[in-house]
């Protein structure tokens, strides 16, 4: 609450003293960024090394697909923000899925997942893309199965559930645990907000002013993680029929055609944008807030066309460039036969 | 009382002293200096060993949780428990080790620092590496920056020790070399200061002893004038110089005892040769008057017989050349007697001159009639016009004067007819010059000639008594005047008389005095 009062001053003020206010409004607005230094993990799956090696081998194994041809990594590449590079992943079927996958940055700050949070829980969301048959369209009795037959998966199974071994629960826990570990690495805008004034470009630190005034950008990419975990309708032209979030709440207006707020995290690397893949460059999507905004009953109040000047676009491109850190170098895991 | 040999005694004792401590000294500088170095040295070798083991360690680390962090194999919690313990163990150890080098305020900063930044990274390297539960687990990212922070901590850490080493190295180096430059010093010092104290020492012994030398050469070659400087000395030397000072004074006193008798004797001596030519004087006074007297005496009788052989037949003429001889001769010995009786007033004091209002012209001119009137061999010729006729004088003192100088001039000029009487005034003196053109004198005569009883060379056989000038010179004197003569032998001489025109002349002038 203080915080959005401290927010309001400083918006107030720059808008009468535009130039006085800089350095002191981007300090109090920089305490609303500081990252976390460590990732929560759940009592129910607590942390170790050994589990998170397990689920990232499990991450990687296509056995875990109906026809042995998918793995998580399929439409959660790592070198694509854990996205894939196309408008909608293609699935089991051979045909592009409804929506983008959504990226796995940082999804232990995360709740409700996918984009329209009908899962509570990473253990609860990974089981839906496995065995969802247009995405990888596995069978847990199966998967199970296959995954006894290895001597290896049996052993580290053995190890960390000694007592259950082998179970849906621990393979969607481990899978869970490893996509925890998920962070995305320090970008130039983290080094800023730890005070090194040198990290971003002017034209960055004038496109965080424009994200956090002008371009209400803040008012739903809020935080480090840059999400308010809601759930909201952008005015994109609706395809498919999808209602989003509206499928879950179909008493709320405003949860018709809403989909989950994503984190603005290493978006460099995670084009094309939106929940279905339409926009293809950042531009674009500043282009869509300025003008191309569909007003609709189930629009958020939030969103409504933002008139921004061309320097104000170019400047907050520079801002959300700021947030991509350097490729992180994520090794394959050794599969066991 | 510092002697000679207590004093080289006592800088014997100090430069063996001395030679001690600066052994001592330098074995010890040596001795420390290279004990030091060498710790140094082996701090610095330490220092490098120990920063390379935790760099080991370190890497050692770095690989387990990179290993552990890639998340591609299966390791078991016992493997990493176990590498972790053993690694953590080396890493503790190297980091200690490292730590006693230190000493500096940095290096203690530095490695709390370290300490610090290692606590925290450890707690997170047992959570990351599952051997400590926790629902939060740092982030691997903020692990890793961490890491990269305590890695450079650590190299800072290593840089500042191996500084540290280097700095104490040079420094002490440098302790060494000013200690062994002030040892240097000290030994130069030493060396001037010995030198200094072995001249003072030579020159305290021989100074005394070549001053004293001279002393006693001078001493013995009789110059009893000779200070002694060192008297005062509380040394040998001082006592010889006192006992030669002693033997000095005795010398003294003898050599002025030698003297008085000398001058005694000389007194006798003079006296005794004064009294021989007294009587030499007077002997020849005597011989001379005697002679002086018999000739005019035997003009007299020679005149006085013929007068009396011829006596009728005597002619007038005859007679007035007889008696003409016997006035001249007893004007002769008239005068002879007035000089002598003069002499004698003199001699005893009782001359006096009484001087009154006179005419100086007249009185000269007179005195050379009379002269002419007397030897008429001769002609005096006068030129007394520039003398004053008013003059104040003693006229038979001054008679006595000219006719002196007159006679004399004929006396002295047998073969020369004319003599030249001059007269005039110069400022507040009236001169009167007799010039003749005579005989003349010696240079070397000139001198004596006034003095009583002397006779020139040129005056062989020509009667005198060596009165006349004597007398002319003290009657001079009387009216406070002054007579000179220049003469050349064979050219003549000129007699010059000033005498001072005065307006009063006292009464009576004390002749004694």
């Amino acid at each position: 609450m203080l915080n959005y009062l401290r927010l309001l001053i400083s918006l107030a003020a720059l808008m009468l003293f535009p130039s006085f206010l800089k350095a002191e409004e981007h300090i109090s607005l920089r305490d609303q960024y500081k990252r976390p230094l460590t990732i929560k993990f759940p009592k129910t799956a607590p942390y170790s090394p050994q589990l998170v090696t397990l689920g990232k081998m499990l991450f990687f194994d296509t056995r875990l697909s109906g026809k042995n041809n998918l793995n998580c990594a399929s439409c959660h590449n790592p070198s694509f923000g854990y996205e894939v590079p196309v408008k909608t992943p293609i699935g089991a079927t051979l045909t592009p899925l409804k929506r983008q996958a959504p990226s796995l940055l940082n999804m232990a700050w995360v709740a409700p997942l996918f984009w329209d949070g009908r899962a509570d829980t990473l253990e609860e969301q990974a089981a839906g893309p496995i065995s969802h048959p247009d995405e990888m369209d596995g069978n847990f009795y199966i998967i199970v199965k296959r995954l006894k037959a290895s001597a290896e998966y049996r052993n580290y199974f053995r190890y960390l559930f000694p007592k259950s071994g082998i179970t849906r629960e621990n393979i969607l826990k481990a899978i869970a645990t490893y996509e925890r570990t998920i962070v995305s690495d320090w970008a130039p805008f983290d080094k800023w907000i730890e005070g090194d004034e040198t990290a971003i470009s002017d034209a960055a630190k004038r496109g965080f002013v424009i994200f956090n005034g002008a371009g209400k950008c803040a008012t739903c990419h809020q935080g480090w993680n840059f999400t308010d975990n809601k759930f909201h309708d952008i005015g994109l032209p609706i395809k498919n029929g999808d209602k989003g979030r509206g499928a879950l709440e179909p008493d709320n207006i405003y949860a018709q055609h809403a989909f989950k707020t994503p984190t603005l995290r290493n978006l460099s690397y995670r084009a094309p944008f939106m929940h279905d893949g339409s926009l293809k460059k950042l531009e674009d999507v500043i282009d869509h807030y300025i003008s191309g905004v569909i007003d609709r009953p189930s629009a958020s109040p939030l969103i409504g066309n933002v008139p921004l000047s061309v320097a104000q676009k170019f400047d907050l491109v520079a801002f959300l460039k700021s947030l991509s850190a350097d490729r992180q170098d994520v090794s394959m895991p050794i599969l066991p036969n | 009382m510092s002697s000679m040999r207590s004093k080289i005694f006592l800088s014997i004792i100090a430069t063996l002293l001395f030679g001690i401590f600066l052994c001592g000294f330098l074995f010890y500088v040596a001795r420390s200096g290279s004990n030091e170095i060498q710790e140094i040295t082996n701090k610095t070798f330490e220092a490098v060993r120990q920063s390379e083991t935790l760099r080991q360690k370190f890497k050692a680390m770095d690989e387990l949780t990179q290993r552990v962090f890639s998340m591609s194999n299966f390791i078991t919690r016992e493997e990493i428990s176990q590498q972790f313990e053993m690694t953590n163990a080396d890493l503790t150890k190297a980091g200690k080790a490292l730590l006693e080098q230190s000493l500096s305020d940095k290096m203690h900063q530095q490695s709390v620092e370290f300490k610090k930044q290692k606590l925290i990274w450890l707690q997170d390297t047992r959570l990351l590496l599952g051997l400590e539960k926790s629902d939060h687990i740092p982030i691997i990212e903020v692990y890793k920056i961490r890491q990269a922070k305590l890695e450079k901590t650590v190299n800072e850490l290593v840089k500042l020790a191996k500084e540290e080493a280097t700095s104490n190295l040079i420094q002490t180096e440098k302790d060494l070399n000013d200690t062994l430059a002030n040892t240097f010093g000290v030994t130069l010092f030493a060396a001037v200061f010995f030198t200094l104290m072995a001249f003072f020492l030579a020159r305290g012994l021989s100074k005394p002893l070549v001053s004293l030398v001279s002393t006693a050469k001078d001493l013995a070659s009789g110059n009893t004038e000779v200070k002694f400087t060192q008297s005062e000395r509380q040394d040998e030397i001082g006592e010889v110089v006192r006992a030669v000072a002693g033997f000095r004074d005795g010398v003294i006193d003898r050599l002025a005892l030698q003297e008085s008798l000398k001058t005694q004797a000389e007194e006798l001596r003079e006296a005794l040769s004064k009294e021989k030519e007294l009587n030499e004087l007077q002997r020849q006074f005597v011989s001379m008057v005697s002679h002086e007297f018999r000739t005019p005496l035997a003009i007299i009788d020679a005149s006085a017989r013929r007068l009396d052989k011829r006596k009728e037949k005597a002619s007038s003429e005859d007679i007035d050349k007889r008696t003409t001889k016997i006035k001249n001769a007893v004007h002769r010995m008239l005068n002879l007697i007035e000089d002598t009786l003069l002499v004698a007033k003199v001699d005893n004091g009782k001359l006096s001159i009484s001087p009154k209002d006179m005419n100086l012209q007249d009185l000269i001119e007179q005195c050379c009639e009379n002269q002419n009137e007397i030897a008429t061999s001769h002609y005096i010729s006068y030129d007394l016009e520039a003398l004053p006729q008013k003059f104040v004088g003693d006229k038979g003192a001054l008679t006595q004067v000219i006719t002196n100088l007159l006679s004399n001039a004929v006396k002295y000029s047998p073969d020369c007819f004319a003599i030249e009487v001059d007269g005039w005034v110069e400022g507040s003196d009236a001169f009167i010059s007799v010039r003749d053109y005579g005989l003349g004198m010696d240079e070397e005569d000139v001198p004596q000639l006034f003095n009583r009883f002397f006779r020139a060379k040129t005056s062989t056989g020509i009667p005198g008594t060596g009165i006349g000038l004597n007398l002319v010179r003290t009657l001079v004197e009387k009216h406070d005047g002054e007579i000179s003569v220049t003469s050349k032998q064979g050219e003549g001489s000129t007699f010059t008389v000033r005498l001072p025109m005065k307006c009063e002349i006292p009464e009576s002038l004390d002749l004694a005095s």
